[in-house]
Order: structure tokens, then sequence, then C-alpha cells
């Protein structure tokens, strides 16, 4: 493992981070971009922006955003409800138009993330079926204004985030756990029973390919965000719901065919650091590393994706979002930084990031 | 834009706290163990004793005085736990206590079909899951089970305690956990190892808190946590869209008539804290404004709970009622007041990064 503690000071480059954010495509916008939800103000927006900090597009959220999909022809930019969500607001990335709102179903609220097919027909939203106690992925059609034509069992309560995987055919969830009923905003109704899963369904069909559980010790380990990382295996990170005083292991990873997923067991004091709570989870394709956040430990761990060694913790104030760019990542932080990873750079940015980004 | 100064942090084992530069809180964080924690859980053992002797003698010979000391005693022992309620840190969050005490809300009545099922049990097998409660479901180990079992069944409550083996069983079973899961919780808070000294000794070396100041955040939650579920959970769910379609029965404690003295002991206990914190001795003088402005919005939640008190309706008849009604939709407000003074302008006074992805986390 390699030491490198670097202590930069603010270039000439410095300049260009005090250019203001621009409401609408005021700088250029070549290279990298990326989306984010965040807080502008007393509102929330998602916003477009690139590695040095610029922002390059803001769309207005009518509350609190969560995750974030692009369409596969790049033109449509969906951002999810922080959950309990009602709303998947639908902006043209590149006209700034609003395409559709779209509303849950009777019985259902979002959960805050969502995925495009890989030809962009269809929209899945993981969702809430609050009075059946069920975890669904909600199916939008793209072609019919997308209208809700049917939804997905997952398996287990609280769907959470959802990759499509590489083969273009699985879809992976993660399944929290955790009964809610908007009737009692984010109070949980059954942390002492609850069990969370990962679950994999055809996507196609809908079919449950496997379902794959935590140890009876870890049911309280709500398996939250994940992603795809090298050799098919999903990474992941919980939130644990027990008690602050059992420190627990966070991350996982898991491979279809395996019982169990394998927890990542760091050393001691790292793991107390992470406070229990992961925030996000982001793969790097092109390098194989794997980002996870602790927003309330102010960390983010790479590993190495292929190896499932730590390669490095970094320190930010409630960093959260992370993206993969060029060969580490982007993230964001609540305090409004931007943090180009390859670079070392950082930029301060009007805006406050919420948990999630994406690579545009 | 700038250079990124980063720790690498593995080889060095060097974790900094995050909210480095912050006062000392540590007067307060004692103060919050000792003359806030310490004797809010230890008036809830002595009402949850008394509260298990009045079931004793109730089930010894049912008659209509114990029964009403019974009840009382429950509405004694609610209201300590209205003011327990705001701790939800440490101790009462292990082994699921605090769910076992308070099994709420039970949105599918999921809970009360539990209880109404060993109620209509038998004798032997429901002493048999009262003797290992602590094994069982945790919708049948606490105060809504309780409640349930005083105020349900037959009108002559000496009947039905008289007659019913399973609901004396029952009542003696829960009353005798809840003042078990009191006391291992006081227990546990005190002592050389106790969570009272985890709370004082923060640093690199403690691996809940690395500093006090993520201490006082923690402790800062819990009142902003319980505000927003007064204000949403137990207010707004049971006004519903109108009042046509109000749900008393959403709020804790409707049965027994104690819905809005929860709602009373939940701010009296707030209030309490935030004297015995006192945080205004952190922060200078330009922002002392603070704690009048909570203890404005305080007296306005107070004042609208005072005037509906003195309506003297019970739970659903004040929300059937215009004003009880209107009354409740516009405490919303104050309410939303004092948690914002309490989770963002107090922490940003006192200097504590509560960052809003670790504060209410997704």
């Amino acid at each position: 493992m390699v030491i490198n503690r670097r202590q930069f000071t603010a270039g000439s480059l410095a300049l260009i981070g005090m250019a203001g954010p621009a409401k609408w495509a005021v700088a250029a916008e070549t290279g990298a971009r990326f989306a984010g939800t965040a807080k502008s103000g007393n509102g929330y927006v998602a916003a477009v922006y690139n590695a040095n900090g610029q922002i390059l597009r803001e769309f207005l959220l009518e509350g609190r955003g969560h995750g974030l999909a692009l369409s596969p022809d790049g033109q449509t930019l969906a951002v999810f409800a922080r959950r309990p969500g009602y709303y998947i607001r639908l902006y043209g990335l590149n006209d700034g138009r609003l395409i559709r709102d779209i509303h849950p179903a009777a019985d259902r609220h979002f959960y805050g993330h969502g995925i495009f097919a890989p030809n962009g027909d269809i929209l899945y939203a993981t969702e809430n079926d609050f009075e059946g106690e069920r975890g669904v992925i909600g199916i939008y059609d793209a072609a019919r204004n997308f209208v809700r034509i049917g939804e997905y069992e997952t398996g287990e309560i609280g769907p959470h985030e959802l990759v499509l995987m590489q083969d273009q055919k699985t879809i992976a969830v993660a399944n929290g756990g955790i009964a809610t009923h908007p009737d009692f905003p984010r109070q949980k109704l059954n942390l002492f029973d609850m069990t969370p899963s990962l679950s994999y369904l055809d996507r196609e069909s809908g079919e449950k390919l496997q379902e794959a559980r935590l140890p009876d010790e870890l049911h309280q380990l709500s398996i939250r965000h994940l992603a795809e990382g090298p050799d098919q295996t999903i990474w992941f990170a919980g939130q644990f719901q027990g008690s602050r005083q059992q420190i627990t292991d966070i991350i996982g990873y898991h491979r279809r065919g395996m019982d169990q997923p394998q927890m990542i067991q760091l050393e001691a004091g790292l793991t107390a650091r992470l406070h229990n709570y992961g925030g996000s989870v982001s793969c790097n394709l092109k390098t194989g590393k794997v980002a996870v956040t602790s927003p309330r430990g102010g960390v983010v761990l790479i590993f190495d994706g292929r190896t499932r060694q730590l390669e490095q913790v970094l320190e930010s104030a409630d960093i959260c979002a992370v993206s993969p760019f060029d060969k580490s990542f982007i993230a964001s932080t609540g305090q409004g930084e931007i943090l180009d990873l390859p670079h070392e750079t950082s930029s301060l940015t009007k805006l406050l990031w919420d948990n999630h980004a994406i690579a545009l | 834009m700038k250079k990124i100064i980063f720790s690498l942090l593995i080889a060095t084992g060097l974790y900094l706290p995050s909210a480095a530069g912050a006062a000392d809180f540590t007067p307060a964080i004692t103060a919050y163990a000792e003359d806030f924690v310490i004797p809010t859980y230890e008036d809830l053992i002595a009402k949850a004793e008394n509260m298990e002797a009045a079931a004793e003698a109730l089930c010894a010979a049912p008659d209509e005085d114990r029964y009403r000391a019974a009840t009382n005693h429950f509405t004694a022992l609610v209201g300590s736990w209205s003011q327990a309620e705001l701790i939800r840190m440490g101790p009462v969050r292990s082994k699921n206590r605090f769910e076992k005490l308070f099994f709420w809300p039970d949105a599918r009545s999921r809970g009360l079909k539990q209880v109404q099922r060993l109620l209509a049990g038998k004798s032997d097998e429901v002493r048999e899951t009262m003797n290992g409660l602590s094994h069982a479901s945790v919708a049948v180990q606490g105060l809504p089970a309780l409640e349930y079992l005083l105020l349900s069944g037959d009108k002559d409550k000496t009947v039905a305690f008289a007659t019913e083996g399973t609901r004396c069983i029952m009542v003696r079973g829960i009353a005798t956990n809840i003042h078990t899961l009191a006391r291992e919780v006081l227990g546990e808070w005190q002592g050389g190892e106790g969570f009272a000294k985890v709370l004082e000794k923060a640093d690199a070396d403690n691996p809940l808190y690395r500093s006090d100041a993520e201490v006082m955040q923690d402790i800062l939650r819990m009142p902003a946590e319980l505000l927003q579920i007064l204000e949403e959970s137990k207010i707004r769910s049971s006004l519903g869209k109108s009042i046509e379609k109000s749900r008393g029965k959403r709020a804790p404690f409707w049965r027994s008539d104690l819905a809005l003295q929860n709602f009373e002991g939940n701010l009296n206990t707030l209030k309490r804290l935030m004297d015995i914190l006192n945080l205004d001795q952190f922060i200078a003088d330009d922002a002392s404004h603070l704690n009048n402005s909570l203890q404005f919005e305080m007296r306005q939640v107070a004042g609208v709970f005072d005037r509906l008190s003195s309506k003297k309706l019970s739970w659903p008849y004040l929300l059937k009622d215009p004003e009880g009604y209107e009354q409740l939709g516009y405490v919303q407000f104050p309410l939303q007041g004092v948690r914002n003074i309490i989770s963002e302008q107090y922490p940003e006074a006192l200097g504590l990064q509560l960052g809003f992805n670790s504060l209410d986390g997704d």
C-alpha cells in the first residue's frame, strides 16, 4: 500500500472555480459531465456540472430529489424524489424542457431510484406497496408518455437502488427490508424483524432469478445502495439499523450463485469511522475501482473491485454522491464541494449536494 | 478550484474529528446524562414499579377500586414514558428495547392482532409466552399492549379481570417486563462502563464518538426526530384529509385517551432538555436570540395544547370539533419552527457540521 499524503495549495486554476455557477449553459460543455441532486437556497434542484465544479444547468424540483437516470440516447434526465417520493420528474437534458412529472399509483410511493431499459423504451422505478407491505418495481412505457404498464415484485420490502447489469438482462435490486407507511413519514416500522435482501430479476419477465440474504446476525443491515463491479459482482453498502454501539461491517459484495453476500472486513478503527452507514456506491468499469461513501464518517473508500482490497480512504465532511470519472471518481458533499479525485482538485459550489450523482 | 488536501488515512490510522473547532460541550453533555437522562429513567422505573404492584393487586382480587388504581398508574406510566420517549440513543436502542417498550405505530394492526390472539389463547401457553417475554414479539411486550389489556373487553372491567385468566397473566407479565426493561436501560447508562461515560469520553479512541461535537449532534438529533414524529405521525396523520375523515386511532394512546397528554409530555420534556443543555452558553452574543425564538415557538405549541386540553373532549371528539381540528392543524407550524431551530439554527450557531446527507440519510 502506497502512502500518498500530499498537500497542494490553491494555484492559478483557482480563478476558474470562481466563475459564478450559471443557470443555463453559460460555460462550455466539453468534457465529462455529471448530474446530481442538490439543495439550492430553500429549494431543491437537479444540476449538471463538470469536473471543474462549474454548474452548467439547473433543473427545478418540487421537493428534495434523490437518484437520477439518463436515457440511453442521452436526451432525457429522470430525477427521482426522495422517499417517500411522490414524483419522478423528466427533463430534456439538453433543451431543459419539462417532459413530464410521473406521480405514483394509488397505494404506492417511490423509493428514490430508477433506471432506463437499454433501448430507453421503459423506465423502471423502485416503489413501496405500503398497504400490501411489498417492494415493487414500477414499469413505465416511454413511448406512451411514461404511462405505468405494470410492476415486478422485488421479493422483499423496501427496495431502494437498482441497477441494470452489464448483461443488459438482469436487474439487481437492493431491498432495504424496512417497512414504512406514508402516514408515519420516515418512521421505520419493523426494525426488530427486518430481513433485507439483494435480488436479481429478469428485466423482461420480472422473474426472480435469485434472492440473497445476509446472515441472521446482520438482519438489521439495510442494503440500500449498489453498483456492479468487475466480474458481474454486485457491490453494496448498507445502513445498520441496530444499536449504534454495535459496530458493524456495512460493505459487501455478491455474485449470482453465491449463497450469501460476503462482507468486507476493514480495520476496526475504519469500520467505526463509517458510523454503520454507507451513503452511495459507484464503480468505475474502466479501472475496476469501487467507491463507497459514508457521509456520517465524512469518508470515501476506494477498493480494487477485482482483488477487493482497500486502496484509498479520503476524507471530506458530508461526502456522499460519487460517480465514475477518468481513472477514479468524482464526488460531492453536502457542504457544496465537488471533488475531482483523479486530479486531486476540489471546487466549492453554491449548491449543497445530495446523496447521489451520475456520469452523463 | 483548489487542490485537495488529501488525507490518506489507512496507513496513518489518523481519523480526525469531523467537527473540530466547535466549542467544548462537556458541561452540556454531563448535564444531559446526569440531570436529564438518569432522572427521566429513574422516574420511569418508579412509575413502572407502581404499575407492576397495581397489576398484582388487581389480579389478586379484581374490584373497581383496584381497577381504577391500575388505570391511574397506567396514566402516570404513560406520562413518564412521554418524557423518556425523547431519549432515542444508547441502551434503549439495544436489543429492540425501544420497540419493546413502545410498539408504535402499529400501521397494520399487526401488534394488536398478536395481543388479541394471545388473550384468546390457552392460559398455559400464554404463561409460557409471558415467562419468556424477552424472546417474544416486540408487539406484545409494552405500553400499547398493556393499554389494550386494561381497556378492552367487558364493560365491567372487574368481570373481565376476574373471568379471563389470560388477561391477568398478560397484564402482570407486561407490567413486570416494562419495569425490567426500564431498569436494564438505566443500568447500562450508569457505572464505569456505562453509556454516560461513553458520551463523556468522546475522543479518537472512542468507537462511537470522536469528539464532543459529535455527541452534541446526536443529542440534538433526538428532539428533531421526536418533533418530526409528533408533528407528522401523531398529529398530521390523525387529522387525515378533512375533519370528516380524521383518524384518531392513528395517534398513540387513543384508547386510554392519553394522546394529548403524550404530546404535552413530549413538549415538556423537550423544554426540560433544552433548559438543561443551555446551548446559549456556547454561542456568542450575536446569536443569543435563538433561545428566545425557541421559547417563543414552544410557548405557541404549549398554548395550543392548553386550549385543546381545556375543551375536555376525548381525543376522537377533539378531532371532530371544528376548533380542535383547526388548532391541531395550526400547531404544526410552531412545531416546525421548533424543529427548524433545533435541527438547523442551533447546529449552525454551535459550529456543528450537520451536513444534510449525514443528518437524515437515505
